[in-house]
């Protein structure tokens, strides 16, 4: 009873802030801010593709609107039927997400726990302490997950400024839940629309099957293979049904937008050639701006590559725990991003606890944390030197983003290591030298 | 890769067992080192020569031909003699009737302060300006060169001479034709509220409900403003010409646009000061350290307060560079010769604008950060800020001291809750949630202005007791305190952190208070032992920790001046006055983050004041 007051209580101090801030004289700043609101994903676009719409011109022309058909006629509905409730709908959008975030990790760490007692098993007592995911803990942690989305500041910004990555993250999390729930359906559905909207999730269909997979397998014979052998047929029709959705989406968008394909090129054209170079907190705007032209089309593939390669090697690695590779490739999204915000770090802060067992096996917790502290800080006062008072120029605030960047990379390895670390001791057990201090661990080729 | 995958705390490096052993002697040590390398950077042979980094302003290429003085002089008899019947306003007719005559396109522009406080008084006023048309471009660029009005009897001293040689520059300039950029002559009233106004309309600044100003729209403008001269010209007569350059909230112009006048004061043998002092001259070190220590410290107090020294502080806000110059009226007791009269200054005047005119675009070397110890040498920032980091440093190596302590428990005990820095946040956002609503308190009294003229309580009165009971209740609040040991520690380990951080975030924006408080925050911050045993230690820790109070800090610094201005008072009068005066300059910062956007006020009550909390919660 007393969780469910808990959970209550801060979801509505979340609404209650979150509506305190969209209903005042900031609300205006804070959604012109560069590091929330993206070309991507600002609302003020939103409201200028719903207004070219309704006068009959094409959105796509311009340079103004670069989301996907079915989202615009979404904004539109919402513009044109519930104007007066908008800000409500972000907000409640939000606190479903932070719900079904919270939800979702308390499945996937039930999940996981269960998993693990065969291999803890074999462990003495105080081994077995150590490495444990507690099952009395899972509660809290997911506590703490919904606790953060709904009151970390970056995703009250996010919501404060109505960027439309609100509804992004919404369905992430949906997909999550559905996902972990073993919907199959559903959660194609769900990543089929993610990555329609904004493509570069399109990479988590591998997470997504392999999570698909292993819950097939029933939990008695899973830990007897030693290597998971997946169903050809069932990783076809997953592949399948999100294909199908996909392509279904789009040819459903080229009507919506009558009978033309210039939203393709606006949209996901728009992501992949990068021609906005608006600050953010990203690396591609001013890596760009400083190259000559003719390294243009080389470094734009190499950037690009970037973003969709390291899923190869991250899903072989981790293969045999989807939902810490779902994890990590929402950090990746985040980092290689052409228009990131801060509403992709607010998703992947959230779900961080839900991996406090690795907090132990990590180096660089504090240093991480301070990173993202001082950049969080650093940025606006920047932008404030750079834009509003002429005294810096540029640079200064590429450093902060450079330094944003870097936090995230040395969170991805820093996690990573932990993981694999923590893999190792569940399989060789803790292995101690003869002063009873931990062995050193190095990575072989 | 060594520090991301090496496991072995025994290889982890020497330097984290040095942090760990020798941290307090390493604090010390880097604290020491800061002081001592500031103090080596203001001496002759490490501090740089000033130099022109942009080559495009050409000063003192051409010959400077002004030569109205004795028109200027005319102007300022016939002047004085008008405004003596307009009581303390601008005698507009007369001035609007120079300008035309001389030819120029005259505009007037009215504004109104609303007085946010008590009767929310309204002030009117009306600014005077004159835009001379480039003959060479189109108006695209501007140059802005102004002067409060200040009348014959103002206590600050009349500018009426100042407005003399503005209308004879404008008459001089009429008749070049090498201008490129337009130059615009304005005479703003009430002082700075005139020229915020004046600016606010020119860069079309929208006015919402809580704008304190209410301005017209200006009738004539001109392209983007490049540059902007302040004049404050108390006399014909003069000693020497004084160089303002600190603006709003510490921020400086580019040094080029300081140079040139220094530079081209030189030429037309005016003597530059910058605080009271010129570039100095002498062959023994000791003196020549002692003097830029002079410079540079009343530089840096200046800027360290935040107010802007002349009206050239309100134009950088807009990314205009701007100095003031002021001319120092010459006493009759004065010993030297040496005496600038209008002539002089109009030739120094020229010679800016000329220069001002020759920019092909704006001034953009990174010269915006810098510490001046006399006219002609300068502190960049890429060497003060290695001293400022030497200052801030012993905080981070205490903290991470701390922290690497608290990991290494763990390996002995077993992992208590109580350890982990997360649970500190709680107790470090209470902190800043009590100071964001100390600093939104303004609002607060804006808003229930009515009841406070109903039972007639000064805002000033309301402001300072509710700061000071706040302060107070929250002082003995016990909820937020630190429990156990282990707790405390993290506290402190966070409470360092922040500190670190709030000030090299401040260093970018105003580094002489970011140097004032680490001086004083970091040796007490890093030295403050939580719980300790014995009873007078722990109090005398209380006693400093007050002392570093945003609140005791603006007291004593107030009662400093007092004793520094008439050391002869006794002790009680000095501190009686303090106290009005603190009162005063609370109520002070608080109208000019309304009017002008100053954010002293801001940064003491959401920023310094929750910090402060945080070490006062640690004992």
């Amino acid at each position: 009873m007393s969780s469910i007051l808990r959970i209550v209580g801060c979801l509505s101090l979340g609404i209650a802030i979150r509506l305190l801030f969209l209903n005042s004289s900031y609300q205006k700043d804070i959604s012109e801010r560069v590091e929330i609101s993206t070309p991507v994903n600002s609302w003020k676009r939103g409201i200028e593709g719903t207004y070219l719409l309704k006068k009959g011109i094409s959105p796509y022309e311009g340079d103004t609107f670069h989301e996907t058909p079915i989202f615009l006629y979404f904004y539109s509905f919402l513009i044109d039927h519930c104007f007066d409730w908008i800000p409500v709908i972000f907000v409640l959008c939000d606190v479903f997400t932070a719900l079904s975030l919270g939800i979702s990790s308390f499945i996937q760490l039930s999940q996981n726990q269960k998993r693990e007692t065969v291999f803890l098993n074999k462990f003495k007592e105080s081994e077995r302490n150590e490495l444990e995911i507690k099952e009395e803990n899972t509660k809290q942690i997911a506590f703490k997950v919904m606790i953060i989305y709904a009151l970390s500041p970056y995703s009250i910004l996010t919501c404060i400024a109505k960027s439309t990555s609100v509804f992004t993250n919404l369905l992430t999390s949906l997909l999550m839940l559905t996902a972990s729930l073993n919907l199959r359906f559903l959660s194609c559905f769900l990543l089929a629309l993610i990555s329609y909207q904004t493509l570069y999730p399109i990479m988590l269909i591998v997470p997504l099957i392999m999570i698909i997979e292993r819950n097939q397998i029933p939990e008695s014979e899973e830990n007897s293979k030693p290597v998971y052998i997946y169903k050809k047929s069932s990783v076809l029709r997953t592949l399948g049904l999100f294909l199908i959705i996909l392509s279904g989406l789009i040819i459903n968008s080229y009507h919506l937008s009558s009978q033309s394909w210039n939203f393709l090129n606006s949209s996901y054209g728009f992501l992949l050639t990068v021609p906005d170079f608006t600050p953010n907190v990203g690396l591609f705007w001013y890596f760009f701006t400083e190259m000559f032209d003719h390294f243009r089309d080389f470094f734009l593939w190499t950037f690009q590559i970037n973003s969709f390669l390291y899923v190869i090697p991250l899903s072989l690695t981790l293969r045999k725990d989807p939902n810490f590779l779902f994890f990590i490739l929402l950090i990746l999204l985040s980092l290689f991003k052409p228009y990131p915000s801060i509403s992709d770090f607010a998703i992947y802060l959230a779900l961080l606890p839900q991996w406090s067992h690795l907090f132990n096996y990590m180096k660089q917790g504090l240093i991480v944390a301070c990173m993202f502290t001082s950049c969080s800080v650093l940025a606006p006062i920047m932008w404030q030197m750079w834009i509003i008072l002429g005294t810096a120029n540029s640079n200064y605030y590429f450093g902060v983003t450079l330094a944003y960047n870097t936090a995230q990379i040395l969170l991805i390895t820093d996690l990573l290591f932990a993981f694999t670390k923590r893999q190792f001791y569940l399989n060789k057990g803790i292995m101690k030298d003869k002063d009873g201090k931990p062995i050193q661990l190095e990575l072989a080729y | 890769m060594g520090i991301l995958t090496s496991d072995k705390s025994r290889k982890q490096g020497h330097i984290l067992r040095a942090l760990r052993e020798h941290c307090n002697k390493l604090c010390v040590l880097a604290f020491v080192c800061g002081i001592f390398s500031f103090a080596l950077l203001i001496h002759e042979k490490y501090c740089d020569s000033t130099y022109f980094s942009e080559n495009a302003l050409l000063p003192g290429l051409v010959n400077r031909e002004f030569k109205e003085a004795s028109f200027a002089s005319d102007l300022y008899g016939a002047l004085k003699n008008e405004s003596v019947n307009y009581n303390n306003k601008i005698p507009y007719s007369w001035i609007t009737s120079q300008f035309r005559r001389i030819g120029l396109e005259v505009y007037r522009q009215k504004f109104i302060l609303k007085y946010p406080f008590g009767k929310q008084y309204k002030y009117k006023g009306e600014n005077v300006y004159a835009i001379l048309r480039a003959p060479r471009s189109a108006s695209t660029e501007a140059i802005v060169l102004s002067t409060p009005y200040r009348g014959f009897d103002s206590i600050h001293g009349t500018t009426l001479p100042g407005i003399a040689m503005m209308i004879a520059i404008a008459k001089y300039f009429l008749s070049k034709n090498y201008w490129a950029k337009d130059i615009i002559f304005l005479i703003s009233d009430h002082e700075l509220v005139g020229m915020q106004a004046w600016l606010d309309a020119y860069h079309d600044i929208e006015k919402n409900a809580y704008s304190s100003i209410d301005y017209e729209k200006l009738e004539g403008r001109s392209g983007p403003i490049q540059g902007a001269i302040n004049l404050e010209i108390h006399s014909d007569q003069n000693s020497r010409v004084e160089l303002k350059i600190e603006g709003l909230n510490g921020q400086l112009p580019n040094l080029d646009l300081f140079n040139v006048a220094v530079e081209l004061a030189t030429r037309e043998s005016i003597t530059p000061t910058f605080h009271g002092q010129s570039h100095p001259f002498a062959a023994d070190h000791w003196e020549i350290w002692k003097e830029h220590a002079l410079t540079i410290g009343s530089m840096m107090i200046s800027q360290a307060i935040g107010l802007p020294t002349g009206a050239h502080g309100l134009f950088q806000k807009f990314a205009i560079q701007s100095l003031t110059l002021e001319a120092i009226e010459k006493r009759q007791t004065d010993s030297s010769h040496v005496s600038v009269s209008f002539l002089h200054i109009g030739r120094l005047i020229e010679g800016i604008f000329r220069s001002l005119n020759n920019l092909l675009e704006k001034f953009n070397r990174s010269y915006w950060f810098y510490l001046l110890p006399s006219t002609r040498r300068y502190i960049s920032i890429g060497y003060y800020m290695i001293s400022f980091g030497l200052l801030v440093i012993p905080s981070l190596f205490k903290a991470l001291n701390l922290y690497l302590n608290l990991n290494r428990d763990d390996e002995t005990r077993d992992a208590k809750e109580s350890f982990s820095l997360w649970n500190v946040l709680p107790s470090a956002f209470f902190c800043h949630f009590f100071g964001a609503s100390l600093a939104s308190l303004p609002f607060l009294i804006e808003k229930w202005a009515s009841y406070q003229v109903n039972y007639g309580y000064e805002t000033q009165n309301i402001l300072y007791y509710s700061l000071l009971s706040f302060s107070l209740i929250l002082m003995l609040n016990p909820f937020l305190k630190g429990q156990s040991a282990e707790q405390l520690k993290a506290y402190k380990c966070i409470a360092l952190l922040n500190l670190a951080l709030l000030f090299s975030c401040l260093s970018l924006l105003n580094i002489s208070l970011a140097m004032f408080l680490t001086l004083i925050y970091i040796p007490i911050a890093c030295s403050i032992s939580t719980q300790s045993r014995f009873f007078l230690l722990n109090l005398i820790y209380k006693l400093f920790v007050i002392l570093l109070h945003p609140l005791v800090i603006g007291y004593i610094c107030l009662l400093a001046m007092s004793i520094w201005y008439d050391p002869q008072e006794a002790a009680v009068t000095h501190a009686h006055r303090a106290f009005e005066a603190h009162k005063k300059t609370i109520l002070f910062y608080v109208e000019d983050w309304y009017i002008y956007g100053n954010w002293t006020y801001l940064f003491g009550t959401a920023f310094l004041f929750p910090l402060w909390l945080q070490l006062w919660y640690l004992l």
